[in-house]
């Protein structure tokens, strides 16, 4: 039991791989579906979603609150969908939305720029100089918003467990591989990490829910007894309280909640 | 007849895994250091200055580019000829600049996080973290240069494997485990064509090394045994005529062109 993210760059077969994983493993694959579900769940339209997550902010800007709201309800969406563990994730940054996951096996797959360019002629119909010019943008876009965001460079490979050269290795060489590491102790859930990843979905979606009343609300979670820390000053405490006990109650996997107005934010979570 | 090149950040189990692959296969196992030595005795040169001139940036050695030149040429010469019997793991830094194109050699890359690589140097050192850190920080920067300066690129970019491993997260054992199943796997078998590939490079490398220190500006290719030189050093017709008899003697050899 296990979870495992792949990462891509574009037209790199990983969605291939992704799924013979899943299928050979017996587990659930997932990609652009979190998208859908975090539209329906937030009503939130998927276009604005899929720029949230795909464009990155020109060199001035930073995320607009608005974006930074929406990568949060795509982290809930996808931390809903990864809780009860046996699942391949694939594109969209899943390495980083669970970064704060232990235990996630982390997988790179790249491909020889001239076989990238090849399956995008094909697949898109374009000449081999719009080619080029489709994944370099891609691959900028992508490098600038996970820079942007958290600071690192997605091509860092000791941000990964394994990266994958997907052109002699090809992917059933890909699966295999990725199948015997997910097989390993340092990838495999135990009850306690099934809690986490439980706690850890829980915190995100109770936090996705109050974005709108605080967006600096940060909450914790241990097996569902919950803490809630906010900024807000003691005038709006009171309010604020009420709103964040009317969300919660909607929420059976909370046993406990507690709410630290002006408190600090603890590290690492939600 | 497979061949594993393992290269590695410093403080990966380089070794380690690298000799744990070789016993699995039941191949060879060859780290740089013992190249060298190889170097040293094929082509007569002191292994010190081999060393100096194949590590440190900064020396003055490799400040002269003849020296240096020579020097990888002799490195390379040697590790293709080990590469080039097969059934290998060898282990170094840059083995993976020297061969290409030669389907049957399986490149991997060990990495890991710089905090981990610093947990590891200060309880192998028995050092501080800072210390350890600082020491770690200025040896990647002195490789980095290095690879600079030899190759004018960076030379770790994860393209240039065909797998990488951050040992951080995966034990050595398991990374073992990982490189043997990928060299078994079709795509690593000799083929025809690529052990051709892997004799036309070594052919070539032998030859250049031969003509290094004559003709320091040497460029040697080779395909099927016929080898094609340029170098601007040949002037006299009789000069011509020496290296020519000099290269047709050599094993492998079938047929040689020269050019300015």
């Amino acid at each position: 039991m296990a979870v495992i993210t792949i990462s891509r760059g574009s037209y790199s077969k990983g969605k291939e791989v992704a799924e013979g994983v899943a299928a050979a493993l017996g587990y659930e694959c997932i990609s652009r579906d979190i998208l859908l579900e975090a539209s329906d769940r937030f009503n939130i339209p998927e276009i604005k979603l899929v720029h949230a997550i795909h464009d990155a902010p020109s060199i001035l800007d930073r995320f607009t609150h608005g974006q930074l709201s929406y990568i949060t309800q795509i982290q809930c969406a996808l931390m809903d969908r990864v809780k009860h563990g046996n699942v391949v994730y694939h594109g969209l940054a899943g390495h980083i939305l669970l970064q704060e996951i232990e235990k996630v096996l982390k997988v790179r797959i790249l491909a020889d720029p001239a076989l990238r360019v090849a399956v995008v002629r094909e697949r898109e119909q374009v000449s081999e100089k719009e080619a080029r010019r489709m994944i370099a943008k891609i691959d900028e876009e992508r490098r600038k918003w996970t820079r942007r965001l958290y600071g690192v460079d997605p091509w860092d490979s000791s941000l990964y467990d394994l990266v994958i050269c997907i052109d002699k290795i090809e992917v059933e060489g890909a699966v295999r591989l990725i199948c015997q590491a997910a097989s390993q102790e340092a990838f495999r859930l135990t009850e306690q990490d099934r809690q986490k990843l439980r706690d850890r979905a829980l915190s995100c979606k109770l936090r996705s829910a109050l974005l709108d009343l605080d967006p600096n609300v940060t909450v914790t979670s241990e097996y569902g007894n919950v803490l809630v820390f906010t900024r807000g000053d003691d005038r709006k405490a009171g309010r604020l309280e009420k709103k964040i006990l009317s969300v919660a109650e909607g929420m059976d996997e909370i046993n406990n909640i507690e709410i630290r107005p002006g408190e600090p934010k603890p590290s690492g979570d939600a | 007849m497979t061949v594993v090149i393992i290269s590695a950040e410093s403080y990966c189990n380089r070794e380690k895994i690298a000799e744990r692959t070789a016993r699995d296969l039941g191949y060879a196992c060859l780290g740089r250091e013992a190249l060298m030595e190889e170097a040293s005795r094929q082509y007569h040169v002191p292994a010190q200055k081999l060393k100096e001139a194949l590590k440190d940036p900064s020396s003055l050695l490799t400040k002269l580019s003849s020296t240096r030149t020579r020097a990888l040429a002799y490195y390379q010469a040697a590790l293709l000829s080990v590469l080039n019997k097969g059934s290998v793991v060898y282990h170094g830094e840059a083995g993976h600049m020297f061969v290409n194109e030669v389907s049957h050699v399986l490149k991997v890359r060990l990495t890991a996080d710089l905090e981990r690589r610093v947990e590891w140097k200060a309880a192998r050192k028995k050092i501080p973290g800072k210390k350890a850190r600082e020491l770690l920080l200025k040896e990647d920067e002195q490789r980095q240069k290095w690879f600079q300066s030899v190759f004018g690129m960076n030379g770790m970019e994860p393209e240039r494997f065909d797998l990488v491993i951050n040992v951080a997260e995966i034990p050595p054992e398991k990374a073992a485990v990982t490189i043997v199943d990928t060299a078994k796997e079709v795509q690593f078998q000799p083929i025809t064509y690529s052990v051709k590939a892997m004799q036309d490079q070594e052919l070539a490398s032998r030859v250049r090394a031969a003509l290094i220190d004559a003709y320091p500006d040497v460029t040697v290719t080779a395909r099927n045994g016929d080898i094609s030189i340029k170098t601007k050093g040949l002037k006299k017709k009789e000069k011509i005529t020496l290296l020519r008899d000099q290269v047709q003697k050599m094993e492998g050899v079938s047929h040689v062109e020269l050019g300015p």
